[in-house]
Parts: C-alpha cells; structure tokens; sequence
C-alpha cells in the first residue's frame, strides 16, 4: 500500500494552489492554502494544531487526535492529525499503541533528544519524515497522510498512513486476450509502477515522478529503461511534461492532448494500453511509458501507426497464425475506411466494372429506393454510428439484447420498407464490424470517421475522388510524426529488420534488433537468433540418436573453451 | 547551413523511380511511335540512358557540394544574380509543366471517367492536392513519394502482365532493322520527347544534401531513373505489341487503352481500366507533386524565403490559370511537346553548365596550391 509513500504527496515547497501573493491578491476570502502557507511552526503544541485547526477544521474528514504519552518521567501532550477514511486507522492504532503502552525507557538512549528518541525508537513504522513547515505538514496530510505533533518540538513527524481505496488488479477491458496475461493497471499509480517492477526487475528500469496540475497535484511517472531508450527523447518527455502549466490533470487522455505533436490530426500519436506487459515492451523497445494517477491507462511514446493494429497476443501466438490474424486486422482497417466509399463510386459512377449478373441483382435490390446511392449509405452509415454510440454507455446487460435489435429492425425494416438496398445493409455491416477489428480504439475511431469525408469525395467524383481521399490522407500520414519518429515507419522510411514486425510478425528470435526509428542506445535485442533457431538436438529419434547430437554439441562447447 | 539529415539512399531511389512516372505515360506511346515508328522503344531506352547522364551530372555536383541544395551551390558557381534569373526559368518552366501535367490529366479523367464534370473542377482537385502536399519539408516531401512507390508500379505490371495475352511479336518487328526509314531528326525529336518525361529526377539536386549517406545517391540516381525508365520501356513494348504502329496513331492514350483490354478472368470485377486510372491518380499526383515542389522551392530561394510554405498557396492560382491556357487537347499536346523539348536545355543544360564551370573552378583552385576545399567558394 505504501510503496511510494514519500513520493505520493504533493512537493514540498509548493502551494495547495497558484502562488500565495498571486491569490490573496485577487481573492479577498483567505483561502486554507494561504492560511497555512503563512502559518509557522512552533514548539508550542496548542498553537500548531490551531494552525491547522483554522485552514481545516471545518473540513468534515479533518481530525485531531489527542494524547499523552509517558516518557522520562514527564508526560508530553501529542496531537495526531489525519484525515477520516484517507489514512488507514489500524497503523495509526499501531503506532499509538507503542508510544502509550510501550515505550521502553530502559533502552533508550539519553544523549539524543526526546525528538530523536520517539522517532528514532518508538515508532514502529517504515515510512516516517519529518516535516518542518506548516505547508509541507499539511500537503503531507492532505494526501491522505497523518501528522503527530509532539509538545516542545517545532517539527512535526508524518507517517505515512495513506489508505486511498483502490480496485483490486482486475483483467483489463478494453484489450482482452485469448492467451496472455490478464492484468491491468488499475487507478493507482503506486500499484501500476509495482506492476512494471514485477515484470522488469532490471536496475535499469527508471521511474522518476513528477506533479502535474496546480489543484490536484496528480502524480505522473515517466518510466524507461536507461541504457537503451534514447536520452533525448527522455528529455523531449520531460521536457513536454514541465511545459504543461495547468490546474488539473485528471486521466492519462487528458496529459495526451498536451504533449501530442499535431491536435489536429485525426490520428492518435500517443498510444494508451491498460496492459502492463505492452508497458514493460515498449520500454524494451526504447520507448517512454507516462503513468498518471487516477487513470488505469498507461501513455506509450512516441508511437507509430503500426502499433495500433498489433496486440499483445500477437506475440504470445506462434507466428504464421499472428502474421495471418494481423494482416486480417489490416485489411479490417482498410474495409472499414474505404468500403462504403467504392460502394459509392462503383453503384454510382462505373457500373460497367460490376459482372453483369451481380449488377442486375443490385439493380433489382436497388428498385424501390427513393434516394441515390450516396445518400442511401450515408444515411444509414451515420444511423450505425448512432447506434454504436448510444449502446456504448447502457449497462451491459440492456445494451448487448438492444444492440442486436436495434441493428436488425432497422436494417431488415429498412429494407422492406423500401428505404434502403440489402446489399447497402451489408456494406455497413462488413464496415462496422472491420473497424471493430481494430485493437486500439483510438486508431479505429480515426478511419471510422474518416470514412465519411471519403463517401463524400465519392460521391462526387467517384473512384478518382476516393483516390483523392487516400492520396489526401496518406499524405497526412507520412507527414505526421510522434517525437519525431515517422508515423509509417517502419515501412516509410523503410527498414529490412523493422518490417518484419509490421504487417507481419516474423519469428520473435527474428527481429534481433529494436525498432530502428527509436534510436536506441543498444540496438541487439536476440544476441544468438541463428543459434536458437537452428542448434535443436534430436534426443527421443531413434535414428539419429542422442549420441551424435551429445557430441556434436560437446566438441562445440570443447571448441569454444579452447578459443577462450 | 546545416541541414537534418533524415533521406535514406532507398528513399531517393524510390522517389526518384515515382516522380518520373507521371501523366506522360498515357501518351507517350503514340508520339514517340508516330515519330520513330517500331523503332521507338530504342529511343525511349535511349532517353533513359540520356536521364542518367544528366542524373550523373546532378550526383557528381551534390557529391562535390554536401551540404547545398542544386540552387545553393549554383548561386556560388554563378553569381547569385545569373543564378537567379537562371533558377527563376527553372522555377517557371516546372510550374508549367505541373500546370500542364494537371490539365493533361484533367483532360484523360473528363474523356475517360467522369464525363459531366467540367474540367477545371478535376483540375482544382489535383493542385489542391498538390498544394497541400507540398508545406511540407523536404524529407516528408520524399517519404511521401516513397510511399506511393508501389502503389505507382504495381499496377502498370499489372496491365503489362496481363496485355501479354493480345501481344503479337509480329507487330514489334522489325526488331533488328529499327530504324529502318526513320528520318535521323525524327529518332531524336522522339528520344528527347521522352527524355522530357524523365525532367523530375532533378529532385535529386534538393534531396542529396538531406542525405544521411550522399556517396550511395549516384547508385540511387541511376537504379531510380533505371526503375522509370524500364517501366517505360515496358510498357511501350507492350503497348507496340498489342496495337502495332498503324492502330496506334489512332489511340489517343495507348496505355489506357492497353488497360481497357486487359481483363482478368474469373475476377469478381469486369473491366480494370477504371481501378487502374484511379490507381494512376496517385502516379499523376507524385509527378505533379515533385515539379511543383521543385518549382516552389527555387522560388522560394530567388525571393531568399526562409520557408518555402509560404509561397505553396501563392502557386496555386497561377498554376490553375496556366492550366486553362490551352485551348483544346491537341493544343495542349503540342505546347507539351514544345515545352518539353525547350526545357531540356535547362534541366540538362543548367547542370551542365555548372559541372563545368565547377571543373574550372576547382582546377582553378588546385592549380594555386591551396587546400582543396570545395563548396565554400563563393
């Protein structure tokens, strides 16, 4: 629970909110934030506490806690300070019951200060600082933390009590697999960065934290790998990070508008993942992975399109079955942009290319349908989107049973009532469910939306106007870029071993080396591919039994001590 | 000045390779075989082999100056105010040659494709298209072309492939006595014609000094322009083996033409001609693209622009209105031809100038003893 707890309050020197003159300035109402940055520490108990007392006592949560410990014949009055339901109540008992019934002074020490001794000795507890401002105190206990105040001593000693409910690691929704782990990340960054650690357990994992929002002071983790990431793109990260100035940051969507490279593209350049393991391997790919507390998702950067078709499965299956499975993903993409749109252009402009069969039989379908083709499709595309959206947010148990009805009154009625052509029915449904394919959402909802300025395009000039979509939005494409690596790359610019984890995946001991357009520090990733793939010994043939491959395998090893 | 830099050899290959494919190869069979007849793919192979000298030249000048784009080091070979009026011609004669090639395509989509649609509105598209394309820098500007690589050879393979079914050798014949009763002036009126097709690979002279490994752009340059080149040549071939020289004179574009019979049996689509023109529009767009995109940048270089984007939406009228100049399609044909012929003075001669006045230069340099240090003379 405590992992992080010295890192998971807001910094020392800095305000509750904007600067203190700033803010007393411009409001009259002195706010608790000015308050306690004026207020001064002293030895006098009573008057620290009505510090506190003052900023926050009308705060429901805010308790104060008195008590008296025994100790060198003198009782000394203490003040625990905590907030109600954020700090857990059974340490705060634990570590009261050592200083009211336990504190031993036989073995204490008298050279040190009583300070010293109760810290030093008495306290039972694995995170304690000590804290020597009253705006550093409270920020510590605003963040769910308590304060024990003792009498005649000016500083104030924090434990370390956070207790914020979080869910348990559950597995993640948006990308579920067949084979693979099923964790998540949950909404606590202390759990999410434990969840990195378990899965890397390299010294060379760096996860330095900073906060970001002057109000909620959200923690925000980059993490990356030191000695392979490249150390100008961790400073770019940190860099985009500094810059953003702002009261509030609530999610990992939120800090992506903020460092992404063009707002206006229609394409994500951050990609987000619930999965820790995607974390952990775009670190080992060279990559930067932002956490944000408060938000089960992690940022990956920079990313590149290909990312958004490929899944975690993909490398847990063996390769011909994931290079097959993603090139369906592939082509599901490319359905979903430009199906309805050459639908568009062949019904409208060059029937003649349609067999002549097929053609009457869209003719036929087509009879009673009042509105051209472009009309026809758009309509019913956007009724689709509609649907989706409207289903998206029900419980799950209405939404799946109003889905499918929906979905089929308004096709199977649509089409009797002589509104729209069956195969127009099918062209959107081969569309909604190709940009269903697509793992990431984010990359989906891009082509998905897309597809309508290109139906339009088609149905005014046809295949050459589709053309001009493509030709339009490929343009965008190769120019777009995530912390300067190209979005194509791998294929554009092209690169021979990057490729083979692109549109396919080749064997994981294959791509020997990480991606190139990261500019990795330590390129090598597989040291010995040629070794692992081919050296397998035969021990259960009868034919070619164990002995040769014993000793071939041997007088290899032989070999290689004699070279050493 | 320094330059980032990003292009791979392969990029300047493969841009190289898709801006020379342009509208051009529409037409280009029946000009040139109307000239030379059975003897015209020779000359489309000697324009090939004329493109990579002038290609050579470029590499040898972009070798000698790394750093300097072709406009760059011409001001210093020069003087900036000769290299000015010099590269003010040049950026004039690729705007209207874009110009041109956009009206030239216009004309084929209204004739084949769609044809209520009045002309300039297809016009508009392509060079909004262009226009666009071309903000950006240039090693976006050569990703953007290497992407279209495939997409741009593909499919003329394709039709190449499949037009072998109605090929008869007899109508390349004769093979050994080419130029056989072909006037000497007509040969080269014809291999200068496609010669004037290859004028993009001037690229090379922007893209080298964003090179990460210049020294590799000479077997760019060549295998580039021999990639065009050989799709030119096959599909004059192809085209002359299907039509034969008489039955071509009468086809206003051969290799559309040599689309339209290519059918694949049992394929769910009847006729491929429509894919493979809307396929084309990505060809067109990269030769327009790359003539513009030059056209802008020495611009943009004669004004002394920091950035060439904001000239980019400046062209875009001017090209529109060059565009509708000519009055009708063979009009346009033979300004194409005439403007072709007269730009190869300049897209050749220009470098060759250079290369020249370089080897003076730099003997010039050598003979005094000094350091050889080219490319900071001024």
């Amino acid at each position: 629970m405590n992992i992080l707890g010295p890192l998971k309050y807001r910094k020392a020197n800095q305000n509750m909110s904007r600067t203190q003159s700033g803010r007393s300035e411009s409001y009259p109402v002195r706010t608790p934030s000015i308050l306690l940055g004026k207020g001064r520490l002293t030895k006098d108990l009573e008057k620290n506490l009505a510090i506190f007392e003052d900023a926050l006592g009308e705060n429901a949560d805010f308790l104060i806690r008195r008590f008296q410990i025994q100790a060198r014949r003198r009782r000394l009055a203490c003040g625990l300070l905590y907030l109600d339901g954020s700090s857990s109540k059974s340490d705060m008992n634990d570590v009261m019951k050592a200083l009211m019934l336990e504190m031993d002074q036989s073995s204490q020490s008298s050279t040190k200060t009583f300070f010293d001794v109760v810290v030093a000795q008495c306290i039972p507890y694995a995170d304690v600082t000590i804290k020597t401002t009253a705006l550093d105190a409270s920020n510590w206990l605003l963040s769910g933390n308590s304060l024990l105040f003792l009498d005649g001593f000016e500083e104030a000693i924090g434990l370390s009590t956070q207790a914020f409910k979080e869910r348990a690691v559950e597995q993640p929704q948006t990308e579920q697999v067949i084979q693979g782990s099923r964790e998540g990340f949950i909404e606590s960054i202390g759990t999410n960065i434990s969840l990195l650690r378990k899965r890397s357990r390299s010294s060379d994992l760096h996860i330095e934290l900073m906060q970001i929002g002057e109000e909620t002071a959200t923690n925000v983790a980059y993490c990356y790998v030191k000695g392979i990431v490249n150390e100008d793109l961790v400073q770019e990260v940190r860099a985009r990070l500094e810059r953003v100035k702002t009261d509030s940051v609530y999610g990992s969507g939120y800090l992506e508008q903020y460092i992404e490279d063009n707002y206006y593209s229609p394409f994500p350049q951050v990609q987000n993942t619930e999965r820790p393991d995607k974390a952990v391997a775009a670190m080992l790919e060279g990559r930067v992975v932002l956490l944000v507390d408060g938000s089960p998702f992690a940022l990956i950067v920079p990313a590149v399109f290909s990312q958004f078709y490929q899944t975690t499965e993909d490398y847990d299956t063996r390769f011909l079955m994931a290079s097959m499975i993603r090139v369906i993903r592939l082509v599901a993409l490319i359905f979903s942009l430009v199906f309805p749109s050459l639908y568009v252009s062949l019904i409208s402009f060059n029937p003649e290319m349609i067999p002549t069969k097929f053609a009457v039989a869209v003719a036929g379908g087509r009879a009673g349908v009042p509105f051209p083709a472009i009309a026809e499709i758009f309509g019913l595309e956007l009724i689709m989107e509609i649907l989706r959206e409207a289903t998206i947010r029900l419980p799950q148990q209405i939404g799946g049973a109003l889905s499918i009805v929906g979905v089929l009154v308004i096709g199977q009625a649509a089409v009797q009532a002589g509104f729209v052509s069956p195969i127009t029915v099918v062209i959107v449904a081969l569309t909604t469910i190709g940009s269903f394919a697509t793992p990431a959402y984010n990359a989906a909802i891009a082509l998905r939306m897309l597809r309508f300025p290109l139906m339009i395009m088609a149905g005014m000039f046809g295949l050459y106007g589709v053309m001009a979509g493509l030709i339009l939005i490929s343009n965008h494409l190769n120019s777009l870029e995530s912390f300067g690596v190209p979005y194509l790359s791998p294929a554009v610019p092209g690169n021979r071993l990057g490729l083979r984890d692109t549109i396919v995946r080749m064997p994981v001991w294959s791509m020997t080396r990480r991606p190139k357009q990261l500019q990795t520090n330590d390129e090598v990733r597989v040291r010995n591919d040629k070794d692992t793939a081919r050296n397998k010994g035969r021990p259960l043939s009868p034919t070619t039994g164990v002995t040769r491959n014993v000793s071939a395998r041997t007088s290899r090893e032989e070999q290689r001590q004699r070279h050493e | 000045m320094n330059k980032p830099k990003s292009v791979t050899s392969l990029q300047l290959t493969f841009s190289i390779g898709t801006s020379i494919i342009g509208v051009g190869i529409l037409a280009f069979p029946r000009i040139t075989i109307s000239l030379a007849d059975t003897g015209a793919p020779m000359t489309a192979v000697f324009a090939v082999l004329c493109a990579m000298l002038g290609g050579l030249v470029l590499v040898h000048l972009g070798l000698a100056y790394q750093d300097e784009t072709l406009f760059e080091y011409a001001d210093h070979l020069v003087g900036r105010i000769l290299g000015g009026v010099f590269l003010f011609a040049i950026g004039v004669y690729f705007l209207e040659l874009s110009a041109l090639a956009t009206r030239e395509f216009g004309e084929v989509v209204v004739t084949s494709v769609l044809q209520r649609t009045p002309i300039p509105v297809t016009v508009l598209v392509i060079v909004l298209l262009v226009v666009v394309a071309s903000r950006n820098d240039v090693a976006k500007f050569t990703r953007i072309l290497t992407f279209y690589m495939p997409i741009v050879y593909f499919p003329a393979l394709v039709i190449v492939a499949l037009s072998l079914k109605n090929a008869k050798v007899a109508n390349l014949m004769p093979l050994l006595a080419t130029f056989h009763d072909v006037p000497f002036q007509n040969t080269v009126l014809s291999t200068g014609i496609v010669t004037a097709l290859f004028q993009n690979f001037m690229i090379a002279g922007i893209v080298i000094p964003f090179m990460y490994q210049p020294q590799r752009a000479k077997k760019s340059v060549l295998v580039g322009i021999g990639l065009g080149g050989a799709l030119y040549v096959l599909l004059i071939y192809s085209a002359l083996s299907v039509f034969g020289t008489e039955e071509m004179k009468n086809l206003l574009w051969p290799t559309l033409e040599l689309a339209k019979t290519a059918a694949m049996p049992t394929f769910f689509l009847e006729r491929l001609d429509p894919i493979f023109l809307a396929v084309w529009v990505t060809a067109v767009f990269c030769a327009i693209y790359a003539a513009y995109y030059l056209s802008i940048q020495a611009f943009s270089h004669v004004l002394r622009f920091q950035d060439h984007r904001a000239l980019c939406f400046m062209g875009m009228p001017l090209v529109f209105t060059l565009a509708r100049l000519p009055s009708n399609i063979v009009d346009l044909y033979t300004v194409t031809k005439m403007w072709g012929l007269i730009g190869l003075t300049l897209t050749f001669g220009y470098p060759l100038l250079l290369f020249l006045i370089h080897l003076v230069k730099s003997r010039h340099v050598a003979a005094k003893k000094r350091p050889r240090r080219v490319g900071t003379t001024s």
